[in-house]
């Protein structure tokens, strides 16, 4: 454990190493959130709901989505890296560690910088909650609080999966691009896919209703989707430990 | 015998060529990079539309356009959104600069910059596909008329979109020669593109507070111009357009040329 730990201290340690480029992530990653909340606010001043979604239900998944992106996009660059490292052939002295490969595919490049913005925003958060009149029980809040957990595991699992592919293939795939893409499909309220469409994608792509789920709870006080994407990450873990195991016997650690 | 001087279209065309090949060769790369990072957005898109155009909120006009014209412009834009992507520019040279590789590039005939635009051009002709896709079923579904003075400038306004995308994107790419690591440089450039390009929402639907800077800043006229022109098909637009355009293209031409002399005199090449 101590060694994991060491990570995000190293990790820490080379984000405070370029202030300037702390500083200005920051900043972006709130102005990436300010033209979401701008778009969202956009689409309402256009109709009053979207397929029984309110302005309030869908700002609720905005503020989950703002909290979500900050914990996930601090494994990302340690993913990125690693992919990088088997795509340029530098991944080995890494593999020879004494250390489970998975946890440094996912861990040893972390920057926790992002989780500065959690904690910046979750109390932000918690206000806008309370103007937004969302008074969410202890049940609730647990359950929100659980489905964001299960986000955060899905989302790291599902992007850590996709860019094995690098692997196998030895080209850099845009991963990340195409992650934030599909992602993108976060905003819109799980009513406006259709049942068969919803039952589809907690299945085969569960990323794209990771925020919205924790909104359902804590904001519609609708449960039906929690057991379902319990369900997914446990899927999407056991796909990426597969997948893992599989791509590192094909690995031939020649780059490309 | 001395080589005869090349020119700088022949000295440049090598890179370009093999730009396009790299894309070609890594071809499912991309069409999953077409069918996941095109089609999604366009699903969210053509979700919120569908529904918004539907029942009651149809006697709500949306602007000027039909629901299949602003289904087309949203196609459009993403398709150009990915054709006019300077992510690479920047990363490619942000990499460079932080492992120290860049002297060997540096030392080639052609101009580093030029080498990039090259190559920026060259990846543009393979990531055009999408945009010749939707274009085919925009032009032969519903029967367009064939105007021949809008064709040449609308093509003009894509080749001077693409110019304009890598004269930004590498003047963003400067900050590497200053900071080091762009990380956030990156994120800033693709989230811009994306709202201020007007993926999102076209400008005439934004509150009127933020439409003069929808409607005029230079990522619009990479992205949503181009596919307002053709859903339109308005002749003066692209005309508008392409003053627009050719004007930020040459100004960012010109601050990334400044920017690269100041910078590459401050370069030592130790990496970061």
């Amino acid at each position: 454990m101590k060694k994991y730990l060491l990570f995000f201290r190293l990790g820490l340690a080379v984000e405070l190493a370029y202030p300037v480029d702390f500083i200005g992530y920051v900043f972006t990653t709130l102005f990436v959130h300010l033209t979401r909340f701008l778009f969202l606010n956009g689409v309402f001043d256009l109709t009053s709901t979207l397929e029984g979604w309110t302005r309030r239900d869908v700002m609720v998944a905005f503020i989950f989505s703002v909290l979500l992106s900050s914990v996930v996009d601090s494994f990302t660059p340690s993913i990125r890296t690693f992919v990088r490292y088997a795509h340029t052939g530098r991944l080995e002295p890494y593999l020879v560690q004494p250390l489970d490969a998975r946890w440094v595919m996912i861990a040893r490049w972390i920057r926790p910088g992002s989780l500065f913005i959690f904690a910046i925003i979750a109390p932000i958060a918690m206000l806008t909650l309370s103007n937004l009149n969302v008074h969410p029980t202890l049940l609730q809040a647990v359950g929100g609080l659980f489905a964001l957990v299960i986000g955060a595991i899905v989302n790291i699992a599902v992007m850590a999966t996709w860019s094995l592919t690098t692997l196998v293939s030895k080209r850099d795939l845009p991963t990340e691009f195409i992650f934030r893409q599909v992602m993108r499909l976060n905003q819109l309220p799980p009513s406006l896919f259709g049942y068969k469409a919803l039952t589809a994608l907690v299945i085969f792509l569960p990323i794209v209703l990771t925020s919205t789920v924790p909104a359902m709870v804590v904001a519609r006080g609708e449960y039906f989707l929690l057991a379902p994407m319990l369900g997914a990450a446990v899927l999407v873990m056991i796909l990426f430990m597969i997948s893992f195991r599989m791509t590192m016997r094909v690995f031939d650690g020649s780059g490309g | 015998m001395s080589r005869p001087r090349l020119t700088f279209l022949e000295s440049s065309l090598p890179y370009a060529v093999n730009a396009a090949r790299l894309i070609v060769m890594d071809r499912g790369m991309f069409v999953a990079d077409f069918f996941l990072a095109t089609t999604v957005p366009f699903l969210m898109q053509f979700l919120i539309w569908s529904y918004l155009y539907q029942g009651s909120s149809i006697s709500r006009s949306f602007g000027v356009l039909s629901l299949s014209q602003t289904l087309f412009y949203y196609a459009f834009s993403i398709a150009f959104g990915r054709l006019n992507n300077g992510y690479d520019v920047v990363s490619n040279l942000s990499l460079n600069v932080r492992e120290g590789t860049l002297e060997p590039h540096l030392l080639r005939p052609v101009p580093y910059p030029l080498q990039k635009l090259a190559d920026f051009m060259g990846g543009g002709v393979v990531y055009s596909v999408p945009i010749i896709l939707v274009l085919a079923v925009f032009v032969f579904i519903p029967p367009v008329a064939l105007n021949s003075f809008f064709w040449p400038g609308w093509v003009l306004l894509v080749v001077v979109s693409q110019i304009l995308c890598f004269t930004l994107s590498w003047t963003v790419a400067m900050m590497s020669l200053w900071l080091v690591r762009t990380d956030f440089a990156l994120s800033l450039l693709t989230t811009s593109a994306a709202f201020f390009g007007g993926e999102l929402l076209p400008p005439y639907l934004w509150p009127e507070w933020l439409r003069p800077l929808m409607s005029y800043n230079p990522f619009r006229f990479m992205i949503s111009a181009p596919a307002q022109a053709i859903v339109t098909m308005d002749g003066g637009f692209v005309m508008t357009a392409l003053a627009w355009t050719s004007f930020y293209a040459i100004a960012f031409g010109c601050l990334s040329a400044f920017l690269w002399r100041q910078g590459m005199k401050r370069y030592r090449g130790a990496g970061g």
